[in-house]
């Protein structure tokens, strides 16, 4: 039986057991849903996801304990994993999403060993293809170090605010260059080359006066794996005998990249229009003097049209994700567009677009 | 009879006297990097963490701090003595006679707050031809206007300035260490002048502004002021940037290269 003497403490440990429950709560709460993000794709072994997810949390509370001791957990894993990509794609010969990835290793471990080295060797030995990718970091910074191509769009998933754990609270795509990625790509293993669109859907279709066309083919299947690039694991980054860094000119526009003859090398460009959302805009210039324009999302489906100094120029119905179209810029050179997502909500689409030489 | 200067046998007098000679510098020339630190207004804490996250970065070389400050407090020292001449002066001169002395070593020199006014006064009152190599201002409460141009001739490789929009001292200075308009450059970073000459877009292609991010939290940066001398971060995102003969593959200057 209870009596005044007893009351007290008991009364103090049911306070004091009430106020760490409350603690408890508050201070998950405090972490918010990306860390919750965060946490259930540490459990799904996607610690590069983790990363994204445990960053955007850290930027709404950077002196949070539990966060930090997130991002310092998962920062050596998700480094590995764009190492692995960077190595991944080296040997597919996809150098742009090579450098790229290294790029992202750097920027999540600036003492990483080996990343700046191999940087260095891809901007020496393939200066062409590595260029426009380090003009756009140039511009973009951080944001623009996307695998793109059907290589690894594996990055930003989180940025975008879409993700297989669910949307983030705030959803906030950052910069309108973000890259979102299907949800398919988000498994962590190389995804397979993108089936190839419905032959016939979209006949070419030319505007009068133009040189262009657009032309709907099927995605031509990626070249075949050959032998791994061999990166010499490179001794530490003081031990090295310095090199000259090769100067770079400045260039106003990406010099043409070289590949195998019909095949895309990955993007010059990915953009994202929008009917509903004003973030971004309905129409944009794209490349070689060609923009794009969305006319309407239905579905999963997106109609699309192109123009050349204010002149309609083609029309794409009926395009999804992964389908590609073809049409020439206004230098004659051939260029790839490819849907890498569609959002039906907002009326937005995002759009990446390569050379074919 | 044993030969004494003060009472000390003459051999190990000679060998003390050799051992301080060469700690004192008169050993010869330093072959390895020379950083060259200065703390903050009022605080003493910084240069301990910073040579340590050099020597965890593989920095062999030497390390000294230059000590500017008054002794009369952090405010006098931020608001009196981080802009006068005199000091940054007196900074210079250290600086050329370091280089003097090891024309081919590798001089860094990393500031903290209101060091790094001392830092660029002395930059610019540098005699021709003389250079250190690389320039880091941690957490700088000097103006974010203030035109870099003159004093970049004097830096060899790039400067490099952290800033973060978390930084609550910054975010309360009522004026900048420097005496001019602006943010200080610790709060958002330098900004190149409006008049773009090509000497001014040859300067701030060298100047880096390196933002917080979260990603900094795993080296305990958490934007804060001081916490940028932070021994981790020294080690992990300062030292791959000074200690290397080359630019940083991650860096973004403010202005491209003409």
């Amino acid at each position: 039986m209870l009596d005044a003497g007893n009351a007290a403490p008991i009364r103090r440990m049911y306070t004091a057991a009430l106020l760490m429950g409350l603690a408890g709560t508050l201070s998950g709460c405090a972490t918010g849903q990306d860390y919750e993000i965060g946490q259930r794709a540490e459990r799904n072994q996607e610690p590069h996801v983790a990363y994204d997810a445990y960053c955007r949390a850290a930027a709404k509370n950077p002196d949070n304990g539990t966060i930090k001791s997130a991002i310092k957990r998962v920062t050596p894993k998700a480094a590995d994993y764009w190492e692995k990509q960077g190595h991944l794609a080296a040997g597919e010969k996809r150098y742009a999403d090579a450098w790229r990835n290294f790029m992202h290793v750097l920027e999540i471990r600036p003492d990483h060993p080996s990343a700046g080295l191999v940087i260095r060797q891809l901007e020496q030995q393939h200066p062409t293809e590595v260029a426009y990718a380090r003009q756009e970091f140039e511009q973009r910074g951080a944001r623009s170090l996307v695998a793109s191509g059907q290589g690894a769009g594996q990055t930003q998933v989180a940025q975008s605010g879409s993700t297989p754990y669910g949307r983030t609270a705030t959803a906030d795509l950052g910069s309108e260059d973000d890259i979102y990625v299907p949800p398919s790509r988000v498994r962590g293993t190389p995804p397979p080359p993108p089936p190839p669109p419905t032959a016939g859907k979209y006949g070419p279709q030319t505007g009068a006066g133009s040189s262009s066309a657009v032309t709907a083919s099927p995605m031509s299947p990626m070249p075949s794996s050959s032998a791994p690039i061999p990166y010499n694991p490179p001794a530490p980054r003081y031990a090295q005998t310095p090199t000259p860094f090769p100067p770079t000119a400045p260039m106003a526009t990406a010099p043409p990249m070289t590949a195998n003859a019909g095949q895309p090398t990955g993007f010059m460009v990915v953009r994202t229009l929008s009917k509903e959302d004003r973030r971004y805009a309905r129409r944009r210039e794209f490349v070689d003097g060609v923009a794009i324009r969305i006319d309407d999302v239905d579905d999963d489906e997106a109609d699309l049209e192109l123009f050349m100094g204010g002149i309609r120029i083609a029309e794409i119905k009926g395009i999804r994700i992964n389908e590609s179209a073809r049409f020439v810029g206004q230098t004659g050179r051939q260029f790839r567009l490819i849907v890498l997502d569609i959002r039906e909500s907002t009326e937005t689409v995002r759009i990446g677009v390569s050379p074919i030489n | 009879m044993t030969l004494t200067i003060f009472n000390i046998p003459f051999r190990r007098t000679a060998f003390l006297f050799a051992v301080v000679a060469t700690l004192s510098g008169c050993g010869g020339p330093s072959r390895g990097p020379v950083t060259v630190f200065l703390d903050g207004a009022g605080w003493f804490a910084g240069s301990s963490p910073v040579k340590a996250g050099l020597k965890d970065a593989g920095d062999r070389g030497d390390f000294e701090t230059f000590v500017w400050s008054s002794g009369l407090g952090p405010a006098h020292d931020h608001l009196v003595v981080a802009s006068t001449r005199g000091v940054g002066r007196r900074l210079a001169a250290r600086l050329e006679k370091i280089r003097q002395r090891a024309p081919n070593a590798r001089i860094n020199v990393i500031a903290l707050s209101a060091g790094t006014s001392v830092v660029l006064n002395a930059l610019e009152q540098m005699k021709p031809g003389v250079a250190v190599d690389n320039v880091v201002l941690l957490s700088s409460s000097s103006s974010e206007s203030r035109d870099l141009t003159p004093l970049m001739a004097h830096v060899r490789g790039r400067l490099y300035a952290t800033c973060s929009t978390n930084d609550g001292i910054l975010s309360s200075l009522i004026t900048n260490a420097d005496h001019k308009d602006g943010n200080p450059a610790g709060l958002t970073g330098f900004k190149p002048p409006r008049r773009n000459s090509p000497d001014t877009r040859a300067a701030y292609a060298r100047v880096v502004n390196l933002p917080w991010k979260p990603a900094y939290l795993a080296y305990d940066w958490n934007g804060g002021h001081t916490a940028a001398t932070n021994r981790k971060f020294i080690a992990a995102v300062i030292a791959p940037r000074i200690l290397s003969n080359e630019p940083f593959p991650a860096d973004r200057p403010v202005m491209a290269a003409p």
